[in-house]
């Protein structure tokens, strides 16, 4: 049943790339601005580089393993003990990564759409709807992942285009905002951002193709959401410049907002309101799909469909408990700041030591 | 498979049903506000005015008045909108506002309290108009409600404020810039200048006789409620507000505004009246 | 102690539901399986595979026989039987008797000849020397009767006179007079020689006349099919106004015979099976035997084979019986009623699915990309045929959607819509005593009334539901201020667009989907119409239909010519689409216009 299902090279980067984009609809572009100042684009392109060349090395390295996911590999290198205590040490980041990210999507959606709605409804209906299709499988989600692709980068591109007047290049002037110093230190931080595109490793025995395309797929979604993410930055600096960027809890809402191209043409948010609630959707259920997965893995359980309620439960309850939102956003600035180290090192570890003992047997 | 999926359903069916729906609101159940005046409160800190759009079908029949004007005392102005609900069947929103409207004696007290809450309020948005009225905002708001050209105040307001922006006598004026002005580190805020046609129209000052010469260097230079004229609506937009951070310090008259423009790299196209020394003039 | 069993009861039910289960595989067909597989190992296999399939057919219906030896014995084993298992059982493995009587008898008891009046049996002799006693067996009404008089009759009771004397004395008395009869005297152009009863009444039972000849152990089965059909009219679902104007009608052999007529093709097959025990209806597969993918037909066959019930009547019922996923809002087998369409399907390598007696003809397998085409977009130069479907993929978001859209936007998003229009949408609200999400479920259903009124209403009358529609819909409903003016164009745009999706069966899906997507707007606006459309595109892609992702070309991702949601010109199309995995992937060459490059002899010419 398991190897049944096969995806392509085309879903799987749209589909990462989606996982990582869906950052710039929640703080991603006030965060860097609060730590680059008017230079939070180059912190954002300079993290796209740095995580660029870690994917390059870690895929090249997880190419000497040929259709063996993470888990696999930590479990074969480090006995059942420890393996599965790492393994379960990944599986725990993601299941606060999902369930962090489900509260402040509900809370965004409270923010933007809904004001009235109880969050409880809110984290209800995502992980009701995530589980749906993370029961229908990886093949759903990224079909769907990859359909909808188009229409989430037009919305982006319209909003980009559509706040054409408020454009001014003088706002992201000083270039070199908070100093080098700190851009090199925020840019290596800012990785995190990127932490996504690991999930490859851990889905890797869904791939129809080689591992050489994996990298490429990895690759090509860092690229793509580096500039997505440098333009939106940009945007977002010109059009609300840096002292007042800072406040704005979602950014990209605001400047949704902001779009007024004369009577006719104003107050059109809710439009791409809804592109990116989709977008949500889709995140969190690979999110809990992914999980999932590396669940079951690391158990070696032939079925993950069973596990998904319980996981489901636990994801909701973990995302409510966070007093408000305050909080969450907190959370987020210390996964933002912390995260890399399960999201790159733990892998790039793993992988050096595989390979070290790998060379050993030989 | 199907029962569980039926079961789900029942489930979400079950607490949507129970809960009802969240913030739904009937288009008729809410007052939508036009413009926000405030002005100095006598019994409380504000006097906050609300013109609130009455709602018209479209296909005209009898013409009914299209806004209509209430102004309540209070401590804030999202205090002044609660209180309004208890003398108003509607429940009042900001989401279709226009512009705010300040007088010019709160204005010189420091408008930062006001529109600090403005800006952090979800209804309200910057791309509001922020215009500052000489004399009484509420005044404005009763003589705004006279439409000549419209049928609706909405588009009245933005109309007349884009139709300033082609003859540069009002700079580009709303929250977001105002809030912009009043946080960098660079710069200060400005706002476009309002004010109400008292004056009879027979008594046009003629002021002092001070020769063409100096009538054609001084053209434009007009305060609102100054502006010569007949006929025409009874609010005049022209000149702009000047601040220090977030008090008024002065106001500049329509050719200082078009001055102002020209050093801000903003002016347009408009007509100019230049004098020629004939005797200068060769081919 | 039924308390007790019934709380059992009731906790089984709720561990039902909350463990799990192995999900039974319920296709086990992949079509992309074995991508890389030659295609001369697929005809092996193929071949291959309909022979197993065959054979296991057959032995399924020994299965069913029962004690074919008995028969023969004695008549009153036989009766008892017959009294005992029932009659068709005993028909299966009967075989025609040399003894005339005995045949007639048979039959009496087959066809209960009392009671059946439209079953005739003719007697006669023919006239050989010694005159044969023989009849003829029809059913009235199914037969061409000048055939059955021109070509049966009269050769062999009065033309026989006017063979020569010594030609008649040759006549072999006894031994195959059948065969005699078949290759001398009877001029029909379909004769066949069949011995069990099984076979004749099935020939006799489509219309056909079974000659029985005293001292035979033959029968003659003469086809005199000739029943009043309806001539090949114009299309009624499938309209349009370039290309041919011609649909199918309910005869399978004049409908196969459309197909053929548009498509010349000698590797055009057309295999028959029967589905439906009671009835037998034949069921043509049709498909180009150098094109479609071996293990589609086979699936196609085995699906249709495998269905055990009595009676497939139309098209509509064999689709239900085979498509994959029964609940999905859309169809999964294409259904149309035109020949240009069909052929159109199978040159890409579909299979067509013929049942017999409906005027529709299925295609598998399908996307919902073929679903949203007409065959108007092929007719109609390159860009207005792009125009068309660009139009069509608006129609069906607003068909889908707008309701939805409507409710959210005036409940929640109130700041979308312009203030001159929202303050008129609210003045016209104002009259109207029911919450919006009221109104719109109350015009939506009164305009499926007047849509389901106008499709059963009798023709006479057909007039009356167009004035009572339009002035329910128009102006009584708003005059009383029941239903804002509004909303009337909010619910015609809808209905225009539901109207304008070219698959009937799609127009259904989306109409009833738009009620779902108008509650979850009422509950929570956009948020409820986007986690509509999240889901509902989820449950699309994981559909198959026989085994191709319903989202081909797009999702997952294969190479495709460009036809899916707008095409490319008719000479940019150089490959077939790849999900069906056809044996021949190349429609034309790369250049397919020959006229573009100076073709080489055009000098030699001029000279």
């Amino acid at each position: 049943m398991k190897n049944k299902v096969y995806i392509g090279y085309s879903e799987v980067a749209t589909l990462i790339s989606i996982m990582i984009g869906t950052k710039a609809f929640l703080g991603y572009p006030r965060l860097v601005t609060q730590l680059g100042m008017t230079a939070g684009w180059i912190i954002v392109f300079f993290s796209g580089l740095i995580s660029l060349c870690l994917w390059l090395l870690i895929s090249s390295f997880l190419a000497c393993f040929p259709k063996k996911s993470l888990t696999a590999i930590t479990e074969s290198t480090f006995g059942s003990i420890i393996g599965t205590v790492l393994n379960i040490v990944v599986f725990t980041f993601s299941i606060l990564v999902i369930s962090n990210s489900l509260r402040i999507f509900s809370e965004v959606v409270i923010i933007t759409a809904l004001t009235e709605t109880p969050v409880i409804v809110l984290t209800l209906v995502f992980i009701l709807a995530a589980w749906i299709a993370a029961y229908y499988g990886i093949e759903a989600i990224s079909r769907s992942a990859y359909i909808s692709f188009p229409f989430i980068i037009a919305s982006v591109i319209a909003v980009l285009i559509l706040l054409y007047p408020y454009y001014d290049f003088k706002q992201i002037t000083p270039i070199w905002g908070s100093g080098i110093l700190s851009i090199g230190k925020n840019s290596f931080l800012g990785i995190s951002a990127f932490g996504e595109v690991i999930l490859l490793c851990y889905i890797i025995h869904y791939f129809q193709f080689d591992v050489k395309k994996v990298k490429q797929a990895g690759a090509f979604s860092i690229i793509l959401v580096t500039i997505f993410f440098a333009a939106i930055v940009i945007v977002y600096q010109m059009v609300l410049p840096v002292p007042t960027s800072i406040e704005t809890l979602v950014p990209f809402y605001q400047l949704s907002r902001s779009i007024n191209l004369g009577h006719y043409f104003q107050r059109v948010e809710s439009i791409f309101v809804m592109f990116w609630i989709f977008t949500a959707f889709l995140r969190l259920s690979m999110g809990l799909f992914v999980s999932t997965i590396i669940f079951q893995d690391t158990l070696k359980l032939p079925y993950y469909r069973p596990l998904l309620p319980a996981i489901c439960l636990l994801v909701f309850s973990l995302s409510l408990t966070p007093a408000d939102m305050m909080q969450t956003v907190m959370y987020e600035d210390i996964k933002f700041n912390y995260g890399w180290l399960v999201t790159f090192v733990l892998p790039l570890f793993i992988l050096v030591v595989a390979l070290i003992l790998k060379r050993k047997e030989e | 498979m199907k029962c569980r999926f039926g079961l789900l359903v029942l489930l979400l069916i079950t607490i949507i049903f129970t809960q009802g729906c969240w913030g739904s609101q009937e288009t008729d159940e809410l007052g939508y506000v036009i413009l926000i005046g405030i002005d100095k409160g006598e019994k409380n800190i504000v006097k906050v005015s609300f013109q609130i759009a009455v709602p018209q079908p479209v296909e005209g029949g009898e013409q009914k008045k299209a806004t209509e004007v209430v102004t309540v005392e209070a401590a804030s102005i999202f205090g002044a909108k609660e209180l309004a609900s208890s003398f108003i069947s509607k429940n009042l929103t900001f989401v279709h506002n226009k512009a705010v409207i300040v007088s010019e004696d709160i204005a010189k007290e420091g408008l930062s309290k006001y529109i600090n809450p403005l800006v952090r309020c979800r209804e309200l948005r910057r791309t509001n108009y922020l215009t500052v009225v000489r004399g009484e905002a509420s005044e404005f708001l009763e003589h705004n409600k006279e439409l000549i050209f419209e049928k609706y105040t909405s588009r009245y307001i933005d109309l007349l404020m884009n139709a300033s922006k082609f003859t540069g006598f009002v700079p580009e004026s709303n929250i977001h810039k105002f809030y912009q002005g009043l946080k960098s580190p660079g710069l200060q805020p400005i706002t476009a200048l309002m004010a109400v046609k008292n004056k009879e129209d027979d008594k046009i000052t003629k002021g002092q006789d001070i020769g063409n010469e100096k009538k054609a260097e001084e053209e434009m230079a007009y305060l609102p409620g100054d502006i010569p004229r007949k006929g025409g609506a009874k609010i005049e937009i022209i000149g702009q507000v000047v601040f220090r951070d977030d008090k008024l310090v002065g106001f500049l008259n329509g050719k200082e505004t078009r001055y102002y423009q020209m050093l801000t790299g903003d002016f347009q196209k408009e007509y100019l009246l230049f004098q020629i020394r004939k005797n200068l003039i060769r081919v | 102690m039924g308390n007790d069993s019934s709380r059992k009861k009731f906790w089984n039910i709720i561990a039902n539901i909350v463990t799990f289960k192995e999900e039974k595989c319920k296709e086990g067909f992949v079509l992309n399986d074995e991508g890389n597989e030659s295609s001369e190992g697929k005809q092996n296999k193929n071949i291959y595979n309909v022979k197993t399939k065959n054979s296991r057919t057959n032995k399924v219906e020994g299965n069913d026989l029962k004690k074919p030896k008995q028969v023969h014995k004695t008549q009153g084993c036989r009766k008892k039987e017959k009294y005992d298992e029932g009659k068709s059982l005993v028909i299966e493995e009967l075989f025609v008797e040399p003894n005339l009587k005995t045949n007639k008898e048979y039959l009496d008891k087959i066809y209960s000849l009392s009671k059946n009046k439209d079953i005739i049996i003719r007697e006669f002799y023919i006239a050989l020397d010694p005159p044969l006693q023989a009849f003829v067996l029809f059913i009235d009404g199914l037969c061409d009767k000048n055939i059955i008089n021109g070509s049966i009759l009269k050769p062999l009771m009065v033309l026989l006179e006017e063979v020569k004397e010594q030609d008649r004395k040759k006549v072999p008395i006894g031994g195959n007079i059948a065969e005699y009869i078949r290759t001398h005297l009877l001029p029909g152009h379909d004769v066949r020689i069949l011995d069990k009863y099984r076979d004749i009444l099935d020939n006799v039972n489509f219309g056909g006349t079974a000659l029985f000849i005293e001292g035979s152990s033959k029968c003659l089965v003469v086809e005199t099919k000739g029943w009043d059909r309806r001539t090949v009219g114009r299309p009624e679902a499938e309209q349009v106004i370039m290309g041919p104007h011609e649909a199918f009608n309910e005869t399978l052999r004049s409908n196969t015979g459309l197909i053929r007529k548009a498509l010349r093709n000698e590797k055009l097959i057309t295999e028959m099976v029967k589905a439906g025990s009671r009835n037998n209806t034949d069921v043509g597969i049709m498909y180009l035997e150098d094109l479609a993918n071996p293990k589609l037909v086979d699936e196609v066959k085995r699906r249709i084979t495998s269905i055990k019930t009595d009676y497939v009547g139309a098209a509509g019922v064999l689709e239900q019986f085979i498509e994959e996923d029964p609940f999905m809002i859309s169809p999964q087998v294409l259904t149309t009623e035109r020949p240009d369409r069909v052929v159109s399907f199978l040159v890409e390598g579909h299979v067509a699915i013929i049942i017999d007696g409906g005027p529709q003809i299925l295609v598998v397998p399908i996307t919902l990309f073929s679903l949203l085409h007409s065959p108007e977009d092929y007719y109609l130069r390159m860009p207005y045929g792009n125009f068309l479907r660009l139009l069509r993929i608006a129609a069906i978001f607003i068909a889908m959607l707008t309701p939805g859209i409507y409710v959210s936007v005036v409940n929640f998003h109130q700041e979308m819509i312009p203030t001159e229009l929202l303050l008129a949408i609210a003045a016209s609200h104002v009259t109207v005593p029911y919450p919006t999400i009221f109104e719109v479920f109350a015009m939506e259903f009164s305009f499926e009334l007047i849509r389901e009124a106008g499709v059963r209403v009798p023709g006479v009358i057909g007039n009356t539901i167009g004035i009572v529609g339009g002035l329910i819909l128009g102006q009584a409903a708003v005059q009383a201020g029941i239903i804002s003016p509004i909303l009337i164009i909010v619910i015609a745009v809808t209905g225009l667009a539901s109207f304008a999706i070219p698959n009937y069966s799609l127009s259904f899906g989306l109409r009833g989907i738009r009620f779902v997507f108008t509650i979850l707007a009422a509950i929570f606006g956009f948020f409820g119409i986007s986690g509509g459309l999240f889901l509902l595109l989820i449950s699309l892609v994981s559909m198959k239909s026989f085994g191709v992702p319903f989202l081909a070309p797009i999702a997952p991702k294969t190479r495709t010519e460009p036809d899916v949601v707008l095409r490319g010109p008719v000479w940019s199309m150089e490959e077939r689409v790849d999900y069906l995995e056809p044996l021949d992937r190349h429609r034309q060459p790369e250049v397919s216009r020959g006229w573009i490059k100076k073709p080489r002899g055009g000098r030699k010419n001029e000279e």
